[in-house]
């Protein structure tokens, strides 16, 4: 027996320290999870207004262009369920008064991360601390995710990882770099496939979550901005209506039952050509645009 | 709780350590084998415990009643008879009660009577195929006094659910599982590596060739009258290799596995695409199932001892339950039909050649022909197998006949990497085809030194790592 523990030990053992020096390499590198949770741990008492959402929100709303104290919480894929963590994870946040949440149609009908990108409910883990996942769990090494893992270090390597600026704004979408067409429906096509609802389970327990954060909202006497960004015609026409009607729908309750704030921005005639990264994102040039527009309606109630 | 999973990376450890932990009291070292086993399948849903514990017990106490009433031949035969009516009949309600209940509502249709054929809901309880047919291994051998009935009804509940071949196989003989857990077993380092060796070979098998060719296999499925002859040949062939190595991996792993805890399993497979006439596919393919076929089903019919239309009827019987036994279709049953009858025209073949006195040796040239020739037909089967309905079968088929597009090389724009995962492991499986798996290496040459071995572990694990497909559940799970 301990002939086998040795041969197996000194096997696993290159294997080991690989392991280790991944993983410590890859806690090393910056990432906008840990740089939103280092700053939130020391303005969260200074913060009026928060922004919370999934990539369009992440790409399409910089806080620079807002009034007040503002941050960006949002983060590429992020669903409702860790929204809601996130604004009560940071207490007591005494000065909060806002909350801007992106909810559109890939928000909604996002498959819970465990499924679609196991990696991020990692990253919540370590760099944030939120979830429902031990950071002694499957969820607690990023190495342990090896896709998404692999996915990093070569996102990292070609410069086209997602970061963020220091107030939590995505700003690698630049518009110099963007090849999109807004004429080429097969680039929009693809987005409405990667957004098309594959179980309608997911939307009614996403739904939940959003009204969970309208309730905490409406019981704290904050303010509710229910957000859909800009995108490209022929993404929203490509988007099945069905999936337009339950956005309608849930946003309808979410002004009747919470008093909610809805601004419709889908189909907003104003953006265009190099206003968009790709079919349903925002380029930095569109994104400041969007962000102006929004902050008239952000003044209005200050 | 599945062999690729990280929580299975964590079960096996613990369990190992405290199996040898155990070693020096049989008694407890089965009681935590019982307990790991359960704990392992009931990780897929705990209901299923109750089943398996029902089987278990029923199956212990028929043998200990058949042991009881060794003089009474008429009792014991009911007692053998109701044991196997109630494993075979839970099976039949979990497995086939629906399949039956809505082809019989079919059939009265098409006669034109409207009748609603209840139906039930169940969920089939994962690897229920196997464990019945091993309980029933049991009854059946006690009852032909090919082994004593045991007492020892621990050791009996770690036969039954001995975890690593529990949900997927092999199904283990009676004969040869239970004597080695009434036995105390010692550490072995060197079966222990060589289990670990195949274990690794078997995750191979799975997670880079059969979960890669899963992929193409499914989009090439999913509008099988879109694609060119070319693309469905491909995708056939793709979905033969997919099966292969799920359902080989899954048999190396777990008998990898096995060898960790002192305890041998039955070969299942060896490499049966390399067969050279049909009834040598089936002498190397699910051998457990096969030869579980033959002892209990083909020989009591009369086997081979009997008229050549008894034995051509022995032998469509074995194949259409086979067929059957593999999932409640008419396409699993059209395949079972369809080996059925290509092993009785070989059997005539070969009968009449016999009769004949034609040269029965056979050169290396002849050999790739034939193996390539069983090849074909086998693939053609597995087409019948996967299709989901008699309609996709036929869609699947027409497109082949498209000659046209045959050389519609354009068109191949997928499973290329699956392709050649393919090739590879064929290569690998044909050097190594005289060997237990192809990591079983010899003790001569450059292989016997552990630095090229170990080199060789470190790549497959790297290859594992860096190329395996999008992951997909055991095939045969669902059997």
């Amino acid at each position: 027996m301990r002939s086998f523990f040795l041969r197996l030990f000194f096997f696993l053992l290159p294997l080991g320290l690989i392991a280790v020096a991944a993983e410590t390499y890859v806690r090393q590198m910056p990432n906008s999870y840990r740089l939103k949770d280092e700053w939130m741990r020391c303005n969260a008492d200074y913060v009026e207004t928060i922004i919370l959402g999934n990539s369009h929100a992440y790409y399409g709303i910089r806080p620079q262009d807002l009034t007040g104290r503002v941050f960006n919480l949002a983060n590429v894929s992020q669903i409702a369920s860790y929204d809601l963590a996130l604004l009560q994870h940071y207490t007591p946040m005494s000065r909060l008064r806002e909350v801007i949440l992106v909810t559109d149609n890939s928000s909604l009908f996002d498959p819970p991360l465990e499924q679609s990108e196991p990696n991020r409910c990692a990253y919540y883990t370590i760099y944030m601390g939120i979830g429902p996942h031990s950071r002694w769990g499957r969820y607690g090494l990023e190495i342990l995710q090896f896709d998404g893992f692999l996915e990093k270090m070569k996102a990292y390597k070609k410069g086209t990882y997602a970061m963020c600026d220091s107030m939590g704004w995505g700003c690698n979408y630049k518009s110099d770099l963007s090849t999109f067409n807004e004429e080429n429906a097969a680039a929009a096509q693809r987005a409405v496939q990667r957004h098309t609802c594959q179980d309608w389970h997911w939307v009614e327990e996403n739904a939940k979550q959003v009204e969970q954060i309208a309730s905490l909202c409406q019981q704290k006497g904050l303010r509710l901005l229910v957000v859909q960004t800009p995108v490209c015609a022929f993404y929203n026409e490509g988007v099945p209506a069905q999936q337009h009607v339950e956005v309608r729908q849930l946003m309808q309750k979410l002004k009747k039952s919470y008093g909610a704030t809805i601004l419709d921005y889908s189909a907003d005639p104003r953006f265009g050509g190099k206003d968009f990264f790709d079919a349903d994102h925002l380029s930095d040039v569109g994104a400041i645009k969007f962000t102006k527009i929004l902050n008239q309606v952000h003044q209005s109630h200050k | 709780m599945s062999f690729t999973s990280l929580t299975f990376g964590l079960f096996l450890p613990i369990v190992f350590a405290l199996y040898w932990a155990l070693q020096r009291h049989l008694w407890w070292q089965n009681a935590f084998l019982v307990v790991a086993s359960y704990v392992f399948y009931g990780w897929w849903d705990w209901r299923f415990l109750a089943l398996i514990a029902v089987t278990s017990a029923a199956s212990y106490v028929s043998g200990l009643a058949l042991e009881h009433y060794r003089a009474r031949t008429r009792l014991r035969s009911i007692i053998t008879t109701g044991n196997i009516v109630l494993n075979l009949g839970i099976l039949g309600v979990f497995k086939y009660f629906n399949f039956f209940a809505t082809s019989f509502t079919d059939l009265l249709t098409t006669f034109g009577l409207r009748v609603d054929a209840p139906t039930l809901s169940l969920i089939l309880p994962v690897g229920i195929s196997f464990y019945t047919f091993q309980a029933l291994s049991y009854t059946i051998d006690v009852h032909r006094g090919q082994l004593p009935a045991t007492r020892d009804a621990v050791a009996f509940f770690a036969y039954i659910s001995f975890f690593p071949q529990l949900v997927a196989g092999p199904i283990e003989r009676a004969t040869h599982l239970l004597p080695q857990m009434l036995r105390p077993r010692s550490f072995s380092p060197n079966a222990a590596v060589d289990g670990l060796r195949q274990m690794l070979w078997g995750f191979c098998k799975k997670m880079i060739v059969a979960d890669t060719c899963a992929m193409a296999v499914d989009i090439i499925w999913q509008a099988p009258g879109e694609q060119s002859a070319l693309v469905l040949f491909v995708g056939a062939f793709l979905f033969m290799m997919q099966i292969y190595c799920d359902f080989s991996g899954y048999s190396d792993i777990a008998v990898g596995c096995a060898r960790l805890f002192g305890i041998d399993l039955m070969q299942n497979f060896r490499t049966p695409y390399f067969a050279t006439s049909l009834a040598d596919f089936w002498r190397r393919w699910h051998i457990s199932l096969m030869t579980w076929l033959r002892d209990y089903v083909y020989i009591p019919l009369g086997g081979n001892r009997c008229s050549r239309p008894r034995q051509l009827r022995n032998t469509m019987a074995v194949f259409l339950l086979s067929g059957l036994w593999h999932g409640a279709a008419w396409t699993f049953v059209l395949w079972g039909l369809y080996h059925g009858i290509l092993v009785s025209v070989e059997k005539t073949l070969n009968n009449y050649q016999a009769k004949r006195g034609a040269p029965t040796d056979k050169n290396s040239e002849q050999g790739f022909w034939r193996i390539l020739g069983v090849g074909l037909l086998v693939c053609l089967g597995w087409i019948i197998f996967r299709a989901d309905s008699l309609a996709a079968l036929g869609s699947y088929l027409g497109g082949l006949t498209h000659l046209s597009t045959l050389t519609a090389f354009s068109t191949l724009t997928m499973g290329k990497t699956a392709v050649l995962w393919s090739l590879a492991l064929l290569i690998v499986e044909w050097l190594g085809r005289h060997r237990r798996h192809a990591l079983d290496f010899p003790d001569n040459g450059l292989l016997r030194y552990r630095a090229v071995r170990w080199a060789i572990y470190y790549t497959l694990l790297a290859l594992l790592l860096f190329f395996h497909g999008e992951a997909q559940t055991f095939i045969y799970f669902q059997f």
